[in-house]
Protein backbone atom coordinates (compact mmCIF):
# COMPACT_ATOMS: atom_id res chain seq x y z
CA UNK A 1 0.00 0.00 0.00
CA UNK A 2 1.62 3.45 -0.88
CA UNK A 3 1.90 5.89 2.12
CA UNK A 4 2.34 9.69 1.87
CA UNK A 5 4.31 11.75 4.75
CA UNK A 6 4.88 15.18 4.50
CA UNK A 7 8.31 16.94 4.72
CA UNK A 8 9.24 20.72 5.20
CA UNK A 9 11.34 20.97 1.81
CA UNK A 10 12.53 19.18 -1.00
CA UNK A 11 15.86 18.77 0.41
CA UNK A 12 14.27 17.05 3.46
CA UNK A 13 11.97 15.05 0.83
CA UNK A 14 15.25 14.10 -0.84
CA UNK A 15 17.10 12.70 2.24
CA UNK A 16 13.81 10.76 3.87
CA UNK A 17 13.59 8.87 0.47
CA UNK A 18 17.18 7.95 0.49
CA UNK A 19 16.51 6.85 4.19
CA UNK A 20 14.19 4.65 3.23
CA UNK A 21 15.66 3.44 0.42
CA UNK A 22 18.64 2.42 2.86
CA UNK A 23 15.58 0.01 4.37
CA UNK A 24 14.67 -1.28 1.23
CA UNK A 25 11.52 0.35 1.09
CA UNK A 26 10.63 2.39 -2.62
CA UNK A 27 10.12 5.98 -2.18
CA UNK A 28 9.46 8.55 -4.59
CA UNK A 29 9.24 12.76 -3.92
CA UNK A 30 6.10 14.44 -4.87
CA UNK A 31 5.13 18.21 -4.57
CA UNK A 32 1.79 19.14 -4.01
CA UNK A 33 -0.13 22.41 -3.99
CA UNK A 34 -1.84 23.14 -0.74
CA UNK A 35 -3.25 26.87 0.18
CA UNK A 36 -0.04 27.18 2.57
CA UNK A 37 1.55 27.14 -0.77
CA UNK A 38 3.66 23.54 -1.82
CA UNK A 39 4.55 21.03 -0.15
CA UNK A 40 6.49 18.27 -0.68
CA UNK A 41 5.69 14.80 -0.16
CA UNK A 42 7.77 11.69 0.26
CA UNK A 43 5.69 8.41 -1.32
CA UNK A 44 6.42 5.06 0.05
CA UNK A 45 5.31 1.63 -0.02
CA UNK A 46 4.48 0.35 3.67
CA UNK A 47 4.92 -3.35 3.26
CA UNK A 48 3.01 -3.61 6.25
CA UNK A 49 5.73 -5.32 8.45
CA UNK A 50 4.94 -2.00 11.73
CA UNK A 51 7.97 -0.18 10.77
CA UNK A 52 7.52 3.20 12.06
CA UNK A 53 8.67 5.03 8.94
CA UNK A 54 7.24 8.65 10.62
CA UNK A 55 9.77 7.98 13.76
CA UNK A 56 12.27 6.60 11.67
CA UNK A 57 12.76 9.87 9.68
CA UNK A 58 12.18 12.28 12.46
CA UNK A 59 14.91 10.46 14.36
CA UNK A 60 17.15 10.64 11.49
CA UNK A 61 16.82 14.19 11.00
CA UNK A 62 14.21 14.65 8.73
CA UNK A 63 11.91 17.42 8.80
CA UNK A 64 8.56 16.60 9.03
CA UNK A 65 5.97 18.93 7.92
CA UNK A 66 2.36 18.95 10.12
CA UNK A 67 0.48 20.55 6.87
CA UNK A 68 -0.36 16.69 5.71
CA UNK A 69 -0.03 13.41 6.07
CA UNK A 70 -2.49 11.15 3.66
CA UNK A 71 -3.50 7.54 3.96
CA UNK B 1 50.73 29.52 -22.40
CA UNK B 2 51.58 28.28 -18.87
CA UNK B 3 48.64 28.66 -16.29
CA UNK B 4 49.88 29.69 -13.12
CA UNK B 5 46.55 31.39 -11.71
CA UNK B 6 44.60 28.15 -9.61
CA UNK B 7 44.52 30.44 -7.02
CA UNK B 8 41.97 32.69 -8.57
CA UNK B 9 40.27 30.01 -10.63
CA UNK B 10 41.58 26.05 -11.59
CA UNK B 11 42.11 25.45 -15.58
CA UNK B 12 41.73 23.89 -17.07
CA UNK B 13 38.66 22.23 -15.76
CA UNK B 14 38.77 18.03 -16.21
CA UNK B 15 36.84 16.96 -19.13
CA UNK B 16 34.03 15.33 -16.94
CA UNK B 17 33.48 18.76 -15.29
CA UNK B 18 32.88 20.22 -19.11
CA UNK B 19 30.71 17.56 -20.12
CA UNK B 20 28.56 17.85 -16.67
CA UNK B 21 28.01 21.35 -17.36
CA UNK B 22 26.51 20.29 -21.14
CA UNK B 23 24.68 17.62 -20.25
CA UNK B 24 23.15 19.99 -16.94
CA UNK B 25 21.81 22.34 -20.08
CA UNK B 26 21.22 19.64 -22.17
CA UNK B 27 18.55 18.21 -20.30
CA UNK B 28 15.76 17.50 -20.14
CA UNK B 29 16.08 19.45 -16.86
CA UNK B 30 13.80 22.58 -15.35
CA UNK B 31 14.02 24.46 -12.07
CA UNK B 32 15.00 22.24 -9.41
CA UNK B 33 12.90 22.64 -6.16
CA UNK B 34 10.00 24.70 -7.84
CA UNK B 35 7.52 22.56 -9.61
CA UNK B 36 6.50 18.93 -9.43
CA UNK B 37 6.79 18.18 -12.90
CA UNK B 38 9.80 15.21 -13.86
CA UNK B 39 11.97 17.77 -15.72
CA UNK B 40 11.95 19.91 -11.85
CA UNK B 41 12.00 16.65 -9.66
CA UNK B 42 15.01 15.67 -12.21
CA UNK B 43 16.97 18.87 -11.32
CA UNK B 44 16.52 18.79 -7.90
CA UNK B 45 17.60 15.21 -7.43
CA UNK B 46 20.96 15.66 -9.43
CA UNK B 47 21.15 19.27 -7.10
CA UNK B 48 20.61 16.86 -3.84
CA UNK B 49 23.55 14.08 -5.49
CA UNK B 50 25.95 17.46 -5.34
CA UNK B 51 24.29 18.29 -1.49
CA UNK B 52 25.34 14.56 -0.27
CA UNK B 53 28.60 14.89 -2.39
CA UNK B 54 29.92 18.16 -1.00
CA UNK B 55 28.64 17.50 2.57
CA UNK B 56 30.30 13.81 2.64
CA UNK B 57 33.54 16.01 1.62
CA UNK B 58 33.33 18.10 4.28
CA UNK B 59 32.02 15.72 6.66
CA UNK B 60 28.66 17.72 6.75
CA UNK B 61 24.94 16.28 6.68
CA UNK B 62 23.18 17.92 3.34
CA UNK B 63 20.94 19.59 4.26
CA UNK B 64 23.82 22.29 6.03
CA UNK B 65 25.69 22.42 2.42
CA UNK B 66 24.49 25.82 0.36
CA UNK B 67 25.39 26.44 -2.76
CA UNK B 68 25.95 29.97 -3.26
CA UNK B 69 27.39 31.55 -6.60
CA UNK B 70 30.99 32.29 -4.94
CA UNK B 71 32.67 32.23 -1.25
CA UNK B 72 32.29 35.90 -1.08
CA UNK B 73 28.48 35.31 -1.04
CA UNK B 74 28.85 32.80 1.25
CA UNK B 75 30.81 34.78 3.50
CA UNK B 76 28.93 37.90 3.93
CA UNK B 77 26.11 35.40 4.32
CA UNK B 78 27.56 33.54 7.87
CA UNK B 79 29.43 37.25 8.73
CA UNK B 80 26.30 39.52 8.16
CA UNK B 81 23.85 36.82 9.76
CA UNK B 82 25.39 35.74 12.62
CA UNK B 83 26.33 39.11 13.45
CA UNK B 84 23.02 39.93 13.01
CA UNK B 85 21.37 37.52 15.63
CA UNK B 86 24.57 37.77 17.94
CA UNK B 87 23.63 40.73 20.11
CA UNK B 88 27.38 41.25 20.72
CA UNK B 89 29.73 43.83 19.22
CA UNK B 90 33.13 42.06 18.39
CA UNK B 91 34.07 40.90 14.82
CA UNK B 92 37.90 38.81 15.30
CA UNK B 93 39.47 38.27 12.37
CA UNK B 94 43.29 37.56 11.26
CA UNK B 95 45.38 39.84 9.30
CA UNK B 96 45.59 37.70 6.53
CA UNK B 97 41.66 38.05 5.33
CA UNK B 98 40.99 38.65 2.13
CA UNK B 99 38.34 41.36 1.28
CA UNK B 100 35.80 38.65 1.20
CA UNK B 101 35.83 39.19 4.83
CA UNK B 102 37.80 42.26 4.95
CA UNK B 103 35.05 44.08 4.08
CA UNK B 104 32.21 42.86 5.08
CA UNK B 105 33.69 43.62 8.64
CA UNK B 106 34.61 47.27 7.71
CA UNK B 107 30.84 47.02 6.29
CA UNK B 108 29.85 46.27 10.46
CA UNK B 109 32.27 47.84 11.80
CA UNK B 110 30.59 51.57 10.14
CA UNK B 111 27.57 50.27 11.73
CA UNK B 112 28.93 50.60 15.21
CA UNK B 113 31.13 47.01 15.73
CA UNK B 114 34.71 46.76 17.11
CA UNK B 115 36.58 44.40 14.62
CA UNK B 116 39.95 43.21 16.31
CA UNK B 117 42.89 41.91 14.23
CA UNK B 118 45.03 38.74 15.04
CA UNK B 119 48.70 38.42 14.10
CA UNK B 120 49.56 35.13 12.42
CA UNK B 121 53.18 35.21 12.98
CA UNK B 122 55.40 32.47 14.00
CA UNK B 123 54.17 28.87 15.26
CA UNK B 124 50.57 27.60 15.27
CA UNK B 125 50.47 28.20 19.25
CA UNK B 126 51.71 31.38 18.90
CA UNK B 127 49.05 32.06 16.36
CA UNK B 128 46.39 30.38 18.44
CA UNK B 129 47.61 32.25 21.52
CA UNK B 130 47.50 35.92 19.70
CA UNK B 131 44.07 34.95 18.95
CA UNK B 132 43.04 34.12 21.91
CA UNK B 133 44.14 37.38 23.85
CA UNK B 134 41.47 39.08 21.56
CA UNK B 135 38.47 36.80 23.01
CA UNK B 136 36.01 38.57 25.27
CA UNK B 137 32.31 37.29 26.52
CA UNK B 138 31.48 40.02 24.18
CA UNK B 139 33.07 38.66 20.84
CA UNK B 140 29.78 37.71 18.10
CA UNK B 141 32.28 36.06 15.97
CA UNK B 142 35.44 34.79 14.06
CA UNK B 143 36.33 34.64 11.08
CA UNK B 144 39.56 33.28 9.69
CA UNK B 145 41.00 32.31 6.13
CA UNK B 146 42.67 28.53 6.55
CA UNK B 147 45.33 29.62 4.14
CA UNK B 148 46.09 33.11 3.06
CA UNK B 149 45.41 33.35 -0.65
CA UNK B 150 48.57 35.98 -0.69
CA UNK B 151 51.26 33.79 0.78
CA UNK B 152 50.20 30.42 1.37
CA UNK B 153 50.32 30.51 4.90
CA UNK B 154 48.10 27.79 6.34
CA UNK B 155 46.38 29.06 10.16
CA UNK B 156 45.73 26.33 13.03
CA UNK B 157 42.07 26.46 12.34
CA UNK B 158 40.66 23.31 14.29
CA UNK B 159 42.34 24.57 17.21
CA UNK B 160 41.34 28.71 16.72
CA UNK B 161 37.60 26.73 16.78
CA UNK B 162 38.24 24.99 20.11
CA UNK B 163 39.51 28.45 21.52
CA UNK B 164 36.31 30.29 20.34
CA UNK B 165 34.29 27.43 21.29
CA UNK B 166 35.35 27.74 25.06
CA UNK B 167 34.13 31.91 24.56
CA UNK B 168 31.10 30.89 23.13
CA UNK B 169 32.03 32.29 19.64
CA UNK B 170 30.34 32.04 16.22
CA UNK B 171 33.28 31.10 13.56
CA UNK B 172 33.68 30.94 10.14
CA UNK B 173 36.29 29.84 8.19
CA UNK B 174 37.32 30.76 4.39
CA UNK B 175 38.72 28.20 3.55
CA UNK B 176 38.76 29.09 -0.46
CA UNK B 177 42.51 28.11 -1.14
CA UNK B 178 42.22 25.07 0.84
CA UNK B 179 39.07 23.50 0.16
CA UNK B 180 40.02 19.92 -2.34
CA UNK B 181 43.31 20.01 -1.04
CA UNK B 182 43.76 20.30 2.75
CA UNK B 183 41.46 17.56 4.69
CA UNK B 184 38.67 19.15 6.31
CA UNK B 185 36.47 17.30 8.05
CA UNK B 186 33.86 19.16 9.98
CA UNK B 187 33.18 16.35 12.60
CA UNK B 188 36.91 17.12 14.03
CA UNK B 189 37.00 21.05 12.94
CA UNK B 190 34.03 22.34 15.18
CA UNK B 191 33.46 25.20 12.97
CA UNK B 192 29.87 27.40 12.53
CA UNK B 193 30.27 27.56 9.22
CA UNK B 194 32.75 27.12 6.09
CA UNK B 195 32.95 28.66 2.95
CA UNK B 196 34.35 27.95 0.13
CA UNK B 197 34.83 28.92 -3.51
CA UNK B 198 33.67 25.68 -5.76
CA UNK B 199 35.32 27.09 -8.59
CA UNK B 200 39.37 26.58 -7.36
CA UNK B 201 40.70 23.10 -5.99
CA UNK B 202 36.86 21.64 -6.09
CA UNK B 203 37.31 22.28 -9.56
CA UNK B 204 33.50 23.51 -10.41
CA UNK B 205 32.80 26.35 -12.71
CA UNK B 206 33.20 29.81 -11.86
CA UNK B 207 29.87 30.82 -10.44
CA UNK B 208 29.80 28.53 -7.75
CA UNK B 209 30.90 28.50 -3.53
CA UNK B 210 29.31 26.63 -0.97
CA UNK B 211 28.42 27.49 2.60
CA UNK B 212 28.34 24.69 5.06
CA UNK B 213 25.99 26.30 7.40
CA UNK B 214 25.81 24.26 11.07
CA UNK B 215 24.84 27.55 13.14
CA UNK B 216 22.07 30.11 13.08
CA UNK B 217 22.18 33.73 10.71
CA UNK B 218 19.93 35.71 9.96
CA UNK B 219 19.31 35.98 6.03
CA UNK B 220 20.71 38.26 3.14
CA UNK B 221 18.75 37.37 0.51
CA UNK B 222 15.17 36.78 0.69
CA UNK B 223 13.15 35.24 -2.17
CA UNK B 224 11.59 32.21 -3.71
CA UNK B 225 12.22 28.83 -2.69
CA UNK B 226 9.50 26.83 -3.43
CA UNK B 227 8.07 25.67 0.02
CA UNK B 228 6.67 27.58 2.34
CA UNK B 229 5.32 30.72 0.18
CA UNK B 230 2.40 31.85 1.83
CA UNK B 231 5.15 33.00 4.67
CA UNK B 232 6.58 36.17 4.81
CA UNK B 233 10.10 34.81 5.31
CA UNK B 234 12.58 32.45 4.87
CA UNK B 235 12.50 29.05 6.15
CA UNK B 236 13.85 28.54 9.05
CA UNK B 237 15.72 25.52 8.03
CA UNK B 238 18.39 25.13 5.79
CA UNK B 239 19.75 24.83 2.70
CA UNK B 240 16.47 26.94 2.06
CA UNK B 241 16.83 29.46 4.36
CA UNK B 242 19.84 30.62 2.35
CA UNK B 243 18.58 29.95 -1.20
CA UNK B 244 16.57 32.35 -2.08
CA UNK B 245 16.45 32.52 -6.15
CA UNK B 246 16.96 30.02 -8.51
CA UNK B 247 20.09 27.90 -8.60
CA UNK B 248 22.76 27.89 -10.84
CA UNK B 249 21.92 24.35 -12.01
CA UNK B 250 24.59 23.99 -14.71
CA UNK B 251 27.47 25.53 -12.11
CA UNK B 252 26.13 23.27 -9.33
CA UNK B 253 26.30 20.33 -11.61
CA UNK B 254 29.56 20.99 -12.83
CA UNK B 255 30.94 21.25 -8.88
CA UNK B 256 29.28 17.88 -8.73
CA UNK B 257 31.72 16.70 -11.12
CA UNK B 258 34.57 18.31 -10.03
CA UNK B 259 34.16 16.41 -6.45
CA UNK B 260 33.60 13.05 -8.22
CA UNK B 261 36.85 14.33 -10.06
CA UNK B 262 38.76 14.96 -6.77
CA UNK B 263 38.01 11.49 -5.04
CA UNK B 264 38.82 9.53 -8.32
CA UNK B 265 42.12 10.85 -8.52
CA UNK B 266 42.27 11.47 -4.88
CA UNK B 267 42.52 14.24 -2.29
CA UNK B 268 45.75 13.87 -1.00
CA UNK B 269 47.28 12.78 -4.50
CA UNK B 270 46.28 16.08 -6.27
CA UNK B 271 47.46 18.14 -2.81
CA UNK B 272 50.86 16.20 -2.70
CA UNK B 273 51.56 17.12 -6.95
CA UNK B 274 50.94 20.38 -6.07
CA UNK B 275 52.64 20.56 -3.07
CA UNK B 276 55.45 19.12 -4.96
CA UNK B 277 55.32 21.69 -7.47
CA UNK B 278 55.04 24.80 -4.91
CA UNK B 279 58.24 23.29 -3.33
CA UNK B 280 60.47 22.98 -6.62
CA UNK B 281 59.41 25.75 -7.82
CA UNK B 282 60.15 28.11 -4.40
CA UNK B 283 63.59 26.11 -3.63
CA UNK B 284 64.79 27.32 -7.22
CA UNK B 285 63.45 30.48 -7.22
CA UNK B 286 64.85 31.29 -3.89
CA UNK B 287 68.55 30.52 -5.47
CA UNK B 288 67.96 33.67 -8.09
CA UNK B 289 69.29 36.59 -6.63
CA UNK B 290 67.05 39.76 -6.56
CA UNK B 291 64.54 37.27 -6.26
CA UNK B 292 62.09 37.55 -2.99
CA UNK B 293 60.04 34.60 -1.64
CA UNK B 294 57.48 35.64 1.13
CA UNK B 295 57.15 32.45 2.17
CA UNK B 296 59.98 30.33 3.27
CA UNK B 297 60.18 26.94 0.87
CA UNK B 298 60.48 24.95 4.21
CA UNK B 299 57.00 26.36 5.69
CA UNK B 300 53.79 23.73 4.76
CA UNK B 301 51.89 25.82 2.21
CA UNK B 302 49.45 24.02 -0.39
CA UNK B 303 49.73 25.53 -3.80
CA UNK B 304 50.58 29.50 -3.49
CA UNK B 305 53.90 31.49 -3.90
CA UNK B 306 54.09 35.05 -3.65
CA UNK B 307 57.53 36.55 -4.94
CA UNK B 308 59.06 39.83 -6.25
CA UNK B 309 62.08 40.50 -8.42
CA UNK B 310 64.26 43.29 -8.15
CA UNK B 311 64.00 45.99 -10.49
CA UNK B 312 60.31 45.33 -11.44
CA UNK B 313 57.31 46.29 -9.98
CA UNK B 314 54.57 43.08 -9.65
CA UNK B 315 52.83 44.42 -12.70
CA UNK B 316 55.56 44.68 -14.89
CA UNK B 317 57.02 41.44 -13.82
CA UNK B 318 53.98 39.70 -14.83
CA UNK B 319 53.19 41.48 -18.13
CA UNK B 320 56.56 40.43 -19.10
CA UNK B 321 56.42 36.94 -18.48
CA UNK B 322 52.62 36.65 -20.01
CA UNK B 323 54.05 38.05 -23.05
CA UNK B 324 56.74 34.68 -22.32
CA UNK B 325 53.33 32.52 -22.33
CA UNK B 326 52.66 32.47 -17.80
CA UNK B 327 49.32 33.39 -16.44
CA UNK B 328 50.55 34.57 -13.00
CA UNK B 329 48.97 37.02 -10.60
CA UNK B 330 50.49 40.45 -9.51
CA UNK B 331 49.19 42.89 -7.44
CA UNK B 332 47.56 42.61 -4.18
CA UNK B 333 45.35 39.81 -4.90
CA UNK B 334 42.19 41.62 -3.14
CA UNK B 335 44.27 40.84 0.12
CA UNK B 336 45.31 44.65 1.73
CA UNK B 337 45.66 43.14 5.00
CA UNK B 338 48.19 40.19 4.38
CA UNK B 339 50.01 42.85 1.84
CA UNK B 340 50.06 45.54 4.68
CA UNK B 341 51.54 42.65 6.91
CA UNK B 342 54.60 41.75 4.18
CA UNK B 343 54.83 45.03 3.34
CA UNK B 344 54.14 45.29 0.29
CA UNK B 345 50.89 47.00 -0.01
CA UNK B 346 52.64 49.72 -1.98
CA UNK B 347 53.25 47.43 -5.39
CA UNK B 348 51.87 44.29 -4.38
CA UNK B 349 53.57 40.73 -5.50
CA UNK B 350 54.11 38.61 -8.17
CA UNK B 351 51.50 35.24 -6.96
CA UNK B 352 52.35 31.72 -9.07
CA UNK B 353 49.56 29.20 -7.97
CA UNK B 354 50.31 25.58 -9.25
CA UNK B 355 47.50 23.62 -10.48
CA UNK B 356 47.06 19.46 -10.94
CA UNK B 357 47.47 19.82 -14.71
CA UNK B 358 50.49 21.40 -14.01
CA UNK B 359 53.85 19.93 -14.26
CA UNK B 360 57.39 19.80 -13.29
CA UNK B 361 58.57 21.24 -16.96
CA UNK B 362 56.38 24.12 -16.42
CA UNK B 363 57.91 25.03 -13.44
CA UNK B 364 61.47 24.67 -14.72
CA UNK B 365 60.07 26.77 -17.80
CA UNK B 366 59.06 29.44 -15.15
CA UNK B 367 62.17 29.51 -13.03
CA UNK B 368 64.24 30.03 -16.31
CA UNK B 369 61.81 33.52 -17.67
CA UNK B 370 62.37 34.53 -14.29
CA UNK B 371 65.98 34.23 -13.96
CA UNK B 372 66.32 35.90 -17.61
CA UNK B 373 63.67 38.41 -16.57
CA UNK B 374 66.28 39.22 -13.90
CA UNK B 375 69.38 39.30 -15.93
CA UNK B 376 68.33 41.72 -18.72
Amino acid sequence: MKKEISVKSFTYAMKGKRLLEKKAISAEVIKKAEDCGCIYLIRYDDKGSGFDVRNYLLSSGVKLSDKAVSP
Amino acid sequence: MIYFDNAATSYPKPLSVCNAVYGALMGPYANPGRSGHPLSLAAGERIFEVREAAAEFFGALPEEVVFTKNATEALNVAIKGCYALSGKNEIIISDLEHNAVYRPVCKLEKGGATVKIFNTDGSPEQIVKSFEALCTKNTALAVFTHASNVTGKLLPVSKLCDVAKRYGITTVIDASQTAGLADIDLGEIKADFLCTAGHKSLFGPMGTGLLIARGGADTLIEGGTGVLSVEKEMPSFTPERFEGGTLNFPGIIGLGAGLTFILKKGRKTISEHEQLLLKECALRLEKISGVTLYLSPRDKALNTLSFNIKGYSSGEAAAVLSKSGFCLRSGLHCAPLAHSKLGTLSGGTLRASFGFFNTENEILELVRAVSELKSK
